[in-house]
């Protein structure tokens, strides 16, 4: 027979995800609600959220760093708008692909950095998945509930579209 | 043309902009309704769970073992917090947890319980303490061995018992209700699980020895002067 005891109680000890938990919730609300409009769509993208982020764990390094707090904030993102489309079942999933996500301007000099920004969304999220987070498109199918099919050409969809756009750009 | 290094500097500074237009987080502080803080506490209890079984796993995890007949004793490093205080006993696959879930802050006290009656024989020979965690091994000159930790939430914060075990009974120590895990395996010890009076103390008493008489042990456990 096997007896384990676990021990010691110290917030230096506590789980990533309980870490996760206590940084985030309040702002992956408000990130929600931003899309959803609603305070209790909004706790139900945040749950749905964390769901996903515990299945992806081990990919999350240091919690408190940028690049967590944008993998957290594009997760909750994508759920909110999962949630968003399920309200609004009439609509294309074209025309939901375009919704856009969280309102941001890039004030550098990246060219590219400015188009994603103004990507939709479903495609700027797909893409900081793949080139911030490094995930790889069957990564990006589990943590975004798709198939592998439809995440690649999800994905393919999004470079494309990210092409258009910075090839506009610099025409300009 | 664009190339994977251009998209990976590219959605870096994409990242950036993107939270530096979300509000610092002292400025969305949300309260969250009770059904959501229920759903979270089961998935912060499940994480809890998954990571003890990747500890489990690795035995390089383990910070202390100490082999006993038939039995191991291992000790991880782990936490648990939640705003109530109490111990709660749950079924993981083969294993039983019984989960400290309280604000260690609010336990006192040390556990300070001994045993006061032993089979003949047996005598102290090893004893650990720290804080609101103390652990005793009795031996006999046939190499058995009894060992009784208690340990309060403060201290410890999740007891898992599994392995050879048949299904859980309740017994009596006293008036207390206990579980006691009777071994599967020939000279595997058995187990006998149960909480002080005032639940803030955990006892787990472990021996191949019968049923009664790990009751009767069990019976003289006393808090030590």
């Amino acid at each position: 027979m096997m007896v384990y005891l676990q021990m010691l109680d110290t917030p230096e000890e506590r789980s990533k995800f309980e870490q996760l938990y206590r940084m985030y919730s309040s702002l992956m609300f408000y990130v929600a609600n931003e899309v959803l409009h609603n305070e209790q769509d909004a706790e139900d993208a945040v749950h749905q959220a964390f769901l996903k982020i515990a299945d992806h764990m081990e990919k999350i390094g240091d919690p408190a760093c940028p690049k967590t707090r944008g993998f957290i904030v594009t997760v909750v993102e994508n759920k909110a708008i999962d949630l968003y489309r399920k309200h609004k079942r009439n609509q294309t999933v074209e025309l939901n692909d375009l919704l856009p996500g969280i309102p941001a301007v890039y004030e550098g000099e990246n060219t590219l950095a400015a188009c994603i920004l103004k990507l939709p969304a479903r495609y700027r999220e797909v893409i900081l998945l793949r080139y911030h987070q490094g995930y790889s498109v069957k990564e990006m199918a589990s943590l975004l509930g798709l198939s592998f099919a439809a995440a690649s050409k999800l994905d393919q969809r999004a470079k494309n579209r990210l092409r258009d756009l910075y090839e506009k750009e610099e025409t300009l | 043309m664009i190339n994977d290094e251009m998209l990976k500097a590219a959605a870096s500074g994409a990242n950036l902009s993107i939270l530096n237009a979300l509000p610092a987080d002292e400025e969305c502080v949300h309260t969250f309704s009770l059904s959501f803080e229920r759903k979270m506490r089961r998935l912060l209890r499940q994480e809890r769970h998954i990571s003890v079984y990747r500890f489990m796993s690795r035995a390089a995890c383990f910070v202390a073992a100490v082999a006993l007949a038939g039995a191991t004793w291992l000790a991880v490093d782990i936490q648990a917090r939640a705003d109530f205080f109490s111990w709660i006993k749950e079924n993981i696959d083969s294993y039983a947890a019984y989960r400290f879930a309280g604000d260690a802050d609010k336990a006192s006290g040390s556990a300070g319980y001994g045993l006061t009656w032993l089979p003949e024989g047996f005598t102290l020979s090893k004893q650990m303490s720290d804080g609101n965690f103390s652990s005793q091994i009795y031996v006999n000159t046939e190499n058995q061995m009894i060992s009784f930790i208690s340990s309060q939430g403060a201290d410890a914060t999740s007891l898992f018992i599994g392995g050879d075990a048949e299904p859980v009974r309740e017994v009596m120590i006293r008036e207390t209700p206990a579980d006691f895990y009777q071994a599967t395996e020939p000279g595997s010890a058995n187990a006998l699980v149960w909480l002080s009076e005032d639940g803030e103390t955990i006892f787990c008493l472990t021996a191949a020895l019968p049923e009664e008489t790990m009751i009767q042990i069990a019976e003289g456990v006393a808090r030590e002067s």
